[in-house]
Formats: structure tokens, sequence, C-alpha cells
């Protein structure tokens, strides 16, 4: 018996007849030319939508999504100085302002509500006894000065538009309580004769509108709409103390500790 | 596509160079001549997918074995049982013994029916180092195995299918 390698060796006789042999080859042929004539592989979306680029994709959009999901929801604790406090003002809050219908008077009222909000913060911080600390401290006063600013430039505007609106309801006079409602909520005060500074400074702003939509009603609409205009500042008169107001009265411990100036802003720009 | 028609002269060189190595691997594999030349065509094809992108390709015999092995792979396992039903009961494709005297023939016979008894890796081995006559080194590169590595396992191959020949 021969060696194995040796009868091994014989199996090299195993092979492509030559009739085979072409035949494959004029098929390989066929394939390459086939290949030239085709101008581009059909683009499926499938094939898109899978391909190695959008599985990167839709990896980092899932990593975004849930870091982003729950760096916003540890946001919504976040206090004055901490890290995260801005992702909470200027992005938890902005989506929220956002979805605040587009009546001026429900954006003053969220303003008013974040101003409340601030408050609760510094209440906070107290609490923990971090106000002790000079530069919380700060940032807490900050926080609320300029939340206090944003939502009483919302309540002014607020009043203005009431104002116009008060003015064409009495041409339609069914309107007028809402009206009236929706200016009393977000009234500001129109008491002179106190020697609060606070309530003086607050009240300009509303009655240099007031009197300039006061001016409208009588030219527009004669003696007897004034009459009724004036009816209205009566009885706004009555409502002395707006929503902001009552936040600050509220949270009058931390005003004191903070030594918060409701007016400060306004005074110096008189 | 100009570069297609540049490839296509290298890629048919290599066709007529390879195309009967890679059958018989193919065909030790499956004993089938016919999914054996579906085989090798289908590996002729992979290696030209390569070849049209411009790849650069060093040794174009062990990517077509590396192509036909992982082909086999495949094959494997759809259909292990029926294959060596087929070579047990069918025997071998009388063409295949072409020029071959009696004797020749009946050694022939018994070591085709021995090497599927083997494991592939040792199948792949033998036909490689015996039948196809590559050294050492080129298996090894096929493998993508220890030149060492592969010397020793061919070694142990060829003892294992010499047990297996005493026991006919």
């Amino acid at each position: 018996m021969k060696d194995i390698t040796e009868i091994l060796k014989s199996l090299r006789n195993v092979r492509l007849d030559a009739h085979e042999k072409n035949a494959m080859r004029s098929r390989l042929v066929q394939h390459i030319d086939s290949e030239v004539s085709i101008p581009s592989p059909v683009v499926s979306w499938y094939g898109i939508l899978w391909s190695h680029q959008f599985k990167v994709g839709y990896a980092s959009l899932f990593i975004t999504l849930s870091v982003g999901s729950t760096v916003v929801f540890a946001a919504e604790q976040a206090l004055p100085g901490d890290i995260l406090y801005a992702v909470k003002t200027k992005v938890n809050e902005q989506v929220e302002r956002a979805f605040v219908p587009s009546e001026p008077i429900q954006l003053a009222q969220f303003e008013t509500k974040l101003v409340e909000r601030r408050f609760e913060e510094a209440e906070k911080l107290d609490e923990k006894k971090l106000l002790v600390k000079e530069d919380t401290k700060s940032k807490a006063r900050e926080e609320i000065e300029k939340q206090t600013e944003k939502a009483e430039k919302a309540i002014a505007k607020a009043h203005t538009i009431n104002q116009i609106e008060v003015t064409s309801a009495l041409v339609q006079p069914v309107a007028e309580p809402t009206a009236n409602m929706m200016m009393r909520s977000f009234s500001v005060s129109e008491n002179d004769n106190d020697d609060d500074v606070e309530d003086d400074q607050s009240s300009k702003r509303g009655k240099n509108s007031d009197s300039s939509s006061r001016k409208e009603q009588s030219n527009d609409d004669g003696d007897d709409n004034d009459r009724r205009g004036k009816d209205n500042d009566t009885q706004e008169d009555e409502d002395d103390e707006s929503d902001l107001e009552k936040v600050f009265k509220k949270h009058s411990d931390i005003v004191k500790k903070l030594d918060i100036k409701k007016n400060n802003r306004s005074r110096d720009d008189r | 596509m100009k570069a297609n028609q540049d490839n296509k002269q290298p890629f048919l060189g290599v066709y007529d160079a390879y195309a009967d190595a890679i059958f018989r691997h193919c065909y030790f594999k499956v004993s089938n001549r016919e999914v054996a030349q579906d085989m090798t065509q289908q590996a002729f094809m992979q290696l030209w997918t390569y070849m049209k992108d411009g790849k650069d390709i060093e040794n174009p015999k062990a990517l077509l074995y590396r192509i036909a092995g992982n082909l086999a792979i495949d094959w494997y396992r759809k259909k292990k049982s029926e294959s060596l039903e087929n070579l047990m009961e069918g025997g071998f494709d009388p063409s295949d013994k072409r020029g071959e005297n009696i004797e020749q023939s009946a050694e022939f016979q018994n070591v085709l029916k021995r090497l599927p008894e083997l494991s592939p890796e040792d199948q792949n081995l033998i036909t490689l180092r015996f039948v196809e006559d590559l050294s050492p080194k080129e298996i090894s590169e096929i493998l993508k195995e220890r030149e060492n590595t592969v010397s020793v396992r061919i070694h142990r191959a060829l003892e294992r299918l010499r047990e297996l020949m005493k026991t006919t």
C-alpha cells in the first residue's frame, strides 16, 4: 500500500473538466460585464436607515435623550449656586414658558409664579444654612430680583393690554365683567396716598398707561363711556394689592434676610 | 466603470490559475460536484467584489481558500447530516476516476471516504498540505495562524488519518 501522502496527492486529479471550467468562466465574465452596465446600486432606505453611521446616530440620540432627560429632571431640584441651576432656569423654565398661553395676563401669572419659586429656593437655602455664605446669598438675591423684574414687565404689559381690552369691552358691555376680573387679578396699586414708597413706584407705570388709555376712551367713546371707565378704576383702587406684592409679603422674612428692595431698578431708571 | 475593466483581466488570470484547486477544496468538503461548482463560482464572485472595489489583495489564493472555507462552513451548518449520507450511500462521482488504475482507484476511494470522518479542521489541513501541496507558511496565511502551530497540527491530522485508514 502506498504511503498515505502519495494517495492524497492523487486526489489532485479531482478537478473541473474543461467544459465546466469554461462555462463557469463565461458566467463570471457575464457577471462582471453586467455590473459594468449597472450605473449604481439601488439605494434602499431600509439599508440607509440601518447603515453603520445611522446606528451610531441612533445610539448617540438615545444617550443624549437619556442623559438629557436625567439632567433636566435632576435640575428641577437645583438651587442657586448649583451647577444644574442654569439648566433649571434657562432650559426647564424656558420650556414651561413656551407652553404658557400667549395671553399677557397668563404670562404675567407665570412670571409671578416663578418669583414665588425663587423665594422658595431661597428658603430652602436658608433651611440648609447656606445663606450665610455671601456668594450664595448674592446669587439668591440676584435670581429673585431678576425674576421680579421679568414679572413686573409682564404685569405692566398685561395691564396696558387690559386697559385697551377694557376700552373695547366698553363698546360691547357684555364682555366687561370678564375684563374687570382679569384686570383685578393683575392690577397694580393705584393708591397714591400711601406712604409706602414701593406701592408708589409700581403704580407709576400702571398710572401712565391708565391715563393714556383713559384719554383714548374719552376721545373715542364720549362722556358716558368715560364715566364707566372711571368706575373700573374705582373698582381697581379697592384691590390695592397685586399678586406680586402678595408673594413679597408672604416671603417677607427672606426679603429682609436678603435685603431685597423690590423697586430698586425702577428707582434707578428714574 | 473603467476600473472594472482594468481589474477584469487580472481577475480572470486568478480564475484560470486557481479554479481547479478551489473546486477541489470545495468538493472535499461537500462531496457533491454540483454543490462544489456552485461554491467555487460564489467564491470567485466574492473575490471579484473585493477586486473591483480596488481593495489591495496581497494573496488572492489565500483569500480564495478563506472565502471557500467560509462558504463551506455555511453549507455544513445547513446540511451537515445530508452530506454525510450522500457520501456514505452514493459514494463518489465516477468521473473523478479519470485516468486512474483500479488499485489507485480503490485507495483513492478509501481516502475520500475517510476524509469526511476527520474533523473539518483536520480535513482542511490535510487537503491544503498534501493535495494542494501548499507549504505550512501558505496555510498559515490562509488560516491566519502561526506557521509552527500549523505544522504541528498538520502532523497530528495526518496521524489521525493514518489511524482511520488502518481500520478499513
